[in-house]
């Protein structure tokens, strides 16, 4: 996996992506793939701590009032108690802020346990055998129990049921801890997603295959979308309500309305059908990539057009602005040095939000190309085939993605804007 | 109101119509298929030209607004209902309520990316339109309660709350006498955002083919059907994409004017 492809993220993605290079291309094993899960919670966790510590202990002489204020703050300090308190006030306020990080770390954690659960509770929502879906009506009863075994799906489903009895009435019975939600913790924390249904592949193998082709594919669109949206947003931006505004103002309406399935089939139309510049479908070449970035990267582009253009007009009417430009800077260089630099901001958070955003609008770009990722994995592979491990598994992995690149960008927006580091 | 809204309700209003009025203006048969027919380019008897089994794409496209404005509004209504109330329990009450459905509820469904969810619930469910409306619902209603939830907090320190409390009045009805009329202008910007946003889903769940079924005609489904036979027949995509498109528009349109005309400080971006 990682000679031809490592060769070409080389060629094709600037070093600024390092580190997504290392997510998608140092996975060789299942432990890696953990570790890598493991980083980016420590990472983004650890970050949050040591940061907020380091800036107390800066700020330690200037007490909270960097801080938003909350209640208690805005209780008036007297007169006297401006001495040694104020040491005592900022300890506590380190305090309180550490307490926030860990509030917050574990939430995610919660929040990563509910997923998981919701992931591995929906399969039992599938109206039906699994056992019969797959193995067809004419299945020996043996085939069905091996079957079930085999999958571990001759445990009960959870802790507890309420089965019906005879009479109609419910019981309620308590199964103790071999269940199947157990077993899929135990299975997962060990790096094991369960085998498919179909082919009785290990479901993360499947996975690992298939996922560097959509981190790929969603980083190219987001490339795309920077490299149209930045030149055009702040051209629009400098230029307010000339024809080059409006006309950037058009793209972007399009590219918000147009759903991607629409733009997909068109660019093929046009570029391969007629023009024939690029094949259809498929990822075998570098230049098929182009095709699918654009029809995914069209909406983010259009969003991010929308906000470089607001972000570049509201920093225009900043006052360090008229001191560059009374210092005598030529306008490019106080639109790319200054301007550029604040309002960008904004940008970064929203490119990270949009990266899962990308991960999971995917699935659809990848059914119009054929693009061998973890959507068509997802929609053929699994809904098509109702192999719902696979679906369960690809459902986990996107999300865990998602949650963790936005933790990721929260951290990195904090350290960019130090005014709302404490919220 | 500026022009951008204008043209929005315009087109809200003839899709609208539309779809109630769809068996007069579309006198073809979108059900049975004419193999003769296949492929043709529009003409005076097909508007919009036939697709791959000679179905008319005109009455396919009408008849399409009708499970599009369908799944929009029905989706739209239930998911602000339930954001509502869970939204306006959270912010009024505050301490654990609010600790537990805006930290803990909330972030559960928005870790999902935008669509995931719903496919996963498709997937698990079965196609149908009923679970597709659950399905949307479902990632929706996360969008309004956070909404009502920031309102909720802005609006309960006001001096007229604290004077209804001061009357008696009981939490229920200072919820839903006093603080919800002064939060449901920003609703009803999102709601049209929203409206947008569900018809797109729609489209794309049925293009992904986990959404309405065959035979009734679906904007998503028909561009799925029509993009395989690109070459031959590219206008039984282009129509479809076209309606999609000037739907989101609309309602895109219309949420950003009633934002502009709600909210007057914004009037000048």
């Amino acid at each position: 996996m990682s000679g031809p492809l490592a060769r070409v993220y080389a060629k094709h993605l600037p070093s600024g992506y390092a580190f997504f290079r290392i997510l998608s291309l140092q996975i060789q094993s299942r432990i890696d793939f953990i570790r890598c899960l493991q980083f980016l919670v420590n990472f983004s966790s650890l970050s949050v701590i040591i940061r907020l510590s380091l800036y107390n202990l800066k700020f330690k002489g200037q007490g909270s009032s960097d801080s938003v204020p909350s209640e208690e703050e805005n209780i008036p300090v007297m007169p006297e108690t401006t001495g040694a308190p104020k040491k005592h006030s900022a300890w506590r306020s380190a305090r309180r802020k550490l307490l926030g990080a860990l509030r917050r770390i574990g939430m995610l954690i919660l929040v990563v346990w509910t997923v998981v659960s919701i992931v591995t509770i929906l399969i039992e929502l599938v109206p039906g055998d699994p056992a019969t879906a797959i193995l067809g009506d004419q299945a020996t009863p043996e085939q069905i129990a091996n079957f079930n075994e085999r999958h571990g799906l001759d445990r009960p489903p959870f802790f507890f049921s309420f089965p019906r009895d005879e009479n109609g009435a419910r019981h309620f019975i308590w199964h103790g801890w071999d269940n199947r939600y157990v077993e899929y913790w135990r299975n997962l924390l060990h790096g094991d997603m369960g085998l498919s249904f179909r082919g009785d592949r290990p479901v993360l193998d499947l996975i690992l295959e298939r996922y560097p082709a959509t981190i790929k594919l969603a980083l190219a669109a987001m490339l795309i979308a920077v490299l149209i949206s930045i030149p055009l947003g702040v051209f629009a931006g400098k230029n307010q309500g000339t024809l080059i505004d409006s006309f950037s103002s058009v793209v972007a309406l399009i590219g918000i309305s147009l759903p991607s399935f629409v733009i997909g089939p068109l660019l093929v139309y046009l570029f391969s059908v007629k023009l024939g510049w690029f094949s259809a479908s498929g990822n075998e070449y570098p230049e098929d990539i182009l095709l699918p970035a654009i029809t995914l990267g069209a909406a983010l582009s259009a969003i991010l057009t929308r906000m470089v253009r607001s972000s570049v007009i509201e920093e225009l009417n900043e006052d360090y602005v008229r001191t560059a430009r009374a210092k005598g800077l030529s306008e490019r260089k106080v639109v790319y040095k200054h301007v550029l630099k604040n309002g960008l901001i904004p940008v970064v958070t929203i490119l990270g939000l949009q990266l899962g955003v990308l991960l999971a609008g995917a699935i659809i770009t990848e059914k119009i190309f054929i693009w061998r990722g973890i959507g068509t994995l997802l929609l053929e592979e699994g809904i098509g085939s109702r192999d719902y491990r696979v679906v369960q598994g690809c459902v986990l992995v996107i999300s865990i993605t998602y949650i963790g690149v936005n933790t990721l960008t929260d951290v990195v927006y904090r350290f960019l804007d130090p005014r709302i580091r404490v919220s | 109101m500026n022009r951008l809204a204008i043209f929005g309700f315009i087109i809200v209003a003839v899709l609208v119509l539309a779809a109630i009025f769809a068996p007069v203006i579309a006198r073809q048969d979108i059900g049975t298929t004419h193999t003769s027919e296949r492929y043709q380019s529009p003409s005076a008897e097909h508007w919009f030209g036939t697709d791959a089994t000679g179905r008319d794409v005109f009455a396919r496209t009408v008849y399409g607004a009708r499970v599009s404005l369908q799944v929009g509004f029905i989706v739209v209504i239930i998911s602000a209902l339930v954001g509502t109330i869970l939204g306006a329990l959270s912010g009024f009450y505050g301490g654990m309520i609010d600790r537990f459905i805006s930290g803990y509820v909330f972030n559960v469904f928005l870790a999902f990316p935008g669509l995931l969810l719903a496919i996963a619930l498709v997937a698990f469910l079965g196609k149908g339109l009923d679970k597709l409306i659950l399905a949307l619902c479902v990632i929706g209603w996360v969008g309004y309660a956070r909404l009502i939830r920031g309102q909720v907090l802005k609006v309960r320190e006001y001096d007229f709350v604290q004077a209804a409390r001061a009357l008696g009045a009981g939490d229920l009805r200072i919820i839903v006498k006093h603080i919800l009329p002064n939060a449901i202008q920003p609703l009803i910007v999102q709601a049209s955002l929203g409206m947008a946003g569900a018809v797109l889903s729609e489209a794309s769940l049925s293009f992904l083919g986990l959404g309405v079924q065959e035979p009734t005609p679906s904007w998503g489904k028909m561009i799925d059907d029509a993009r395989l036979a690109m070459q031959s027949a590219p206008h039984a995509l282009i129509f479809p994409g076209i309606a999609i498109a000037l739907t989101v528009l609309a309602f895109n349109f219309i949420g950003d004017g009633l934002r502009e005309y709600l909210d007057p400080r914004q009037r000048k971006r």
